[in-house]
């Protein structure tokens, strides 16, 4: 017997957690523990990685065509679609009936691949850009922004973020500028609408009706009157404004200029904004990307 | 055995054998814990197979699955739903979001395949098959509604006559001339019956909500709520997770959802 031959290496004075020396027990056990995780890691790599060949229909698809597959919840929707009605209360056939168009459908999307219909059908190019950038507004619309970004952009686009005004104004026409001067004076002066239009044989223009939108008045008078209207208060009369079917003058009712929205009453349309905007940036970030990396060349007479 | 020779088992045999007692039971702990965790993945995934496999209509029956899928969805919800919907699934009546835990449903009849298709596809979101029939449209502009250029403004007096229409349904105090010229604007130039149905009651096919019911997507139901409304329009928005959660994922966060205003229902018959 050879003592020396058989005796076991020294372990280290602290034992298999000391690692400023080397450890036979520890060398092994890590190895053992890095295998098992790493066989369980290819397994799991191997049996869902995408475009793994297998035979196995996955549960949350119906069919894989050429292992392309079709979602069950896409078959779902073309049964209600299909027959408008719960998938329970539809027959085997009609199920396999839906199921046969669907993969009828991915073998031809899969030939339409194969023959690059994209690059000569305009209908196919239109859908695929509206896809690309519907997917980058879905990236923006699945985010929620805090609510402090929120009020920052409610705060720097605050005019966007008002009622409409409203106006109730009589537009009265008169013959001469004369009459139409006295008469935007007994107005002025507190005398009754009614009695003004009858003494200086004025009419009502007909052009609004009641309390309207601003944006109806404005449309119903033209610019110029509506600006004059604009900045009168109610029981105020406008000097004689000009037209050629006589002098006009505009007798506010009432008048109930925009008011700016809170934060809380605009807070739906602020967020849609918000959102709109980012869709905006991020769609022209992706384009300048896609331009970056992209080999374009133009033809010498269009440079 | 390819490679591997009896010598090969007893020399591994033989080495374990040489490994002291506290290495040996952590080669053979690390093994018993690796095999609990591929049973615990494999009793999982049948789980979510026979999860995602099932009519989800029917799956309100299956108590154990419903469990399984419900435990699963709230951390989902949590992290998905919650900034708009709510901790609760309360909504929130100034972003128009609805109250996911009352039988109030705007899109379907509120089965857990009409919950599912809004949690995958959205409304208004940007996919093609996501809920987009039609828009809330904005009285108070010059054009109301892109879609339908035939719908005309209203009057600020058009848009009370509609508010004093729609208490009168609510039965609510109302002015009774008013709401006739408001049911006028309503069954006519308004349009408002073509989305939301002639006696008001919406239509879930397009998402139009009930407006006889008392239930406000937008605001507290009052007169200045109402009116905003009408005058600016409405088009909420809710994202959809298609391509963004899994399978599973997706089914588990509607049956939570679901589970939210649903006690133990039972699934519609289905055929033989």
């Amino acid at each position: 017997m050879n003592p020396a031959k058989d005796a076991k290496p020294a372990e280290p004075k602290g034992g298999w957690r000391d690692i400023t020396h080397v450890s036979n027990k520890r060398s092994i056990t890590v190895f053992a523990i890095g295998a098992v995780i790493g066989l369980i890691l290819a397994g799991v790599a191997l049996f869902t990685a995408k475009g793994t060949s297998t035979l196995v229909v996955p549960p949350e698809d119906v069919a894989l065509v050429n292992q392309q597959p079709i979602a069950r919840s896409d078959f779902y929707l073309q049964i209600k679609a299909l027959y408008n009605t719960d998938y329970a209360q539809t027959t085997p056939e009609q199920r396999k009936q839906v199921l046969n168009q669907m993969i009828r459908e991915e073998l031809f999307v899969q030939r339409g691949k194969e023959l690059d219909v994209a690059s000569v059908d305009p209908d196919v190019r239109n859908a695929m850009v509206s896809a690309v950038e519907q997917g980058i507004a879905a990236d923006v619309i699945a985010s929620r922004p805090s609510d402090e970004k929120l009020t920052a952009y409610y705060k720097a686009h605050q005019d966007a973020y008002s009622s409409e005004g409203r106006m109730t104004v009589r537009d009265l026409v008169f013959p001469t500028p004369d009459a139409g001067a006295s008469a935007a004076k007994a107005l002025r002066s507190g005398e009754a609408v009614g009695s003004v239009v009858a003494q200086y044989h004025g009419k009502d223009s007909g052009r609004v009706n009641g309390e309207e939108f601003y944006f109806a008045a404005k449309i119903h008078l033209g610019d110029a009157m509506f600006a004059a209207a604009r900045s009168l208060l109610a029981g105020q009369a406008s000097a004689p404004l000009t037209a050629p079917d006589g002098p006009h003058v505009l007798f506010m009712v009432s008048n109930f200029p925009p008011v700016p929205n809170s934060f809380a009453e605009a807070r739906s349309s602020v967020l849609a904004d918000y959102q709109k905007a980012a869709i905006a940036r991020l769609q022209n970030g992706d384009e300048n990307f896609f331009r970056k990396r992209a080999n374009v060349l133009v033809a010498e007479d269009m440079r | 055995m390819v490679g591997v020779s009896r010598r090969d088992i007893a020399a591994a045999a033989r080495w374990f054998r040489g490994l002291s007692r506290r290495t040996r039971f952590l080669v053979l702990g690390s093994l018993a814990l690796a095999a609990v965790a591929l049973i615990w993945a494999v009793l999982n995934d049948r789980q979510e197979a026979r999860l995602i496999r099932a009519d989800p209509d029917s799956l309100p029956a299956q108590t154990e699955l419903m469990r399984y899928a419900v435990g699963h969805g709230r951390g989902l919800y949590q992290s998905h739903c919650s900034s708009c919907h709510g901790g609760q699934g309360q909504g929130h009546f100034m972003l128009g979001t609805p109250n996911l835990t009352d039988k109030d449903y705007l899109y379907g009849d509120g089965e857990v395949s009409d919950v599912e298709t809004v949690v995958l596809y959205g409304i208004r979101a940007p996919d093609s098959r996501t809920w987009r029939l039609a828009d809330m449209p904005g009285f108070a502009k010059p054009v109301p509604y892109e879609r339908e250029k035939a719908i005309k403004p209203l009057s600020p007096g058009d848009i009370t006559d509609l508010i004093q229409f729609l208490h009168a349904i609510a039965s609510k105090p109302s002015d009774a001339t008013a709401a006739t010229r408001g049911a006028a604007i309503f069954a006519g130039r308004g349009g408002c019956w073509d989305c939301h149905a002639n006696d008001a009651k919406g239509d879930p096919a397009i998402g139009a909500p009930s407006l006889a019911d008392n239930i406000w997507l937008y605001g507290d139901g009052s007169d200045k709520w109402i009116f905003q409304s009408i005058a600016q329009g409405r088009a909420g928005q809710c994202p959809g997770w298609s391509g963004r959660l899994s399978p599973v994922k997706i089914r588990e966060l509607s049956l939570y959802v679901y589970s939210l205003s649903h006690g133990s229902a039972k699934p519609k018959p289905s055929l033989p």
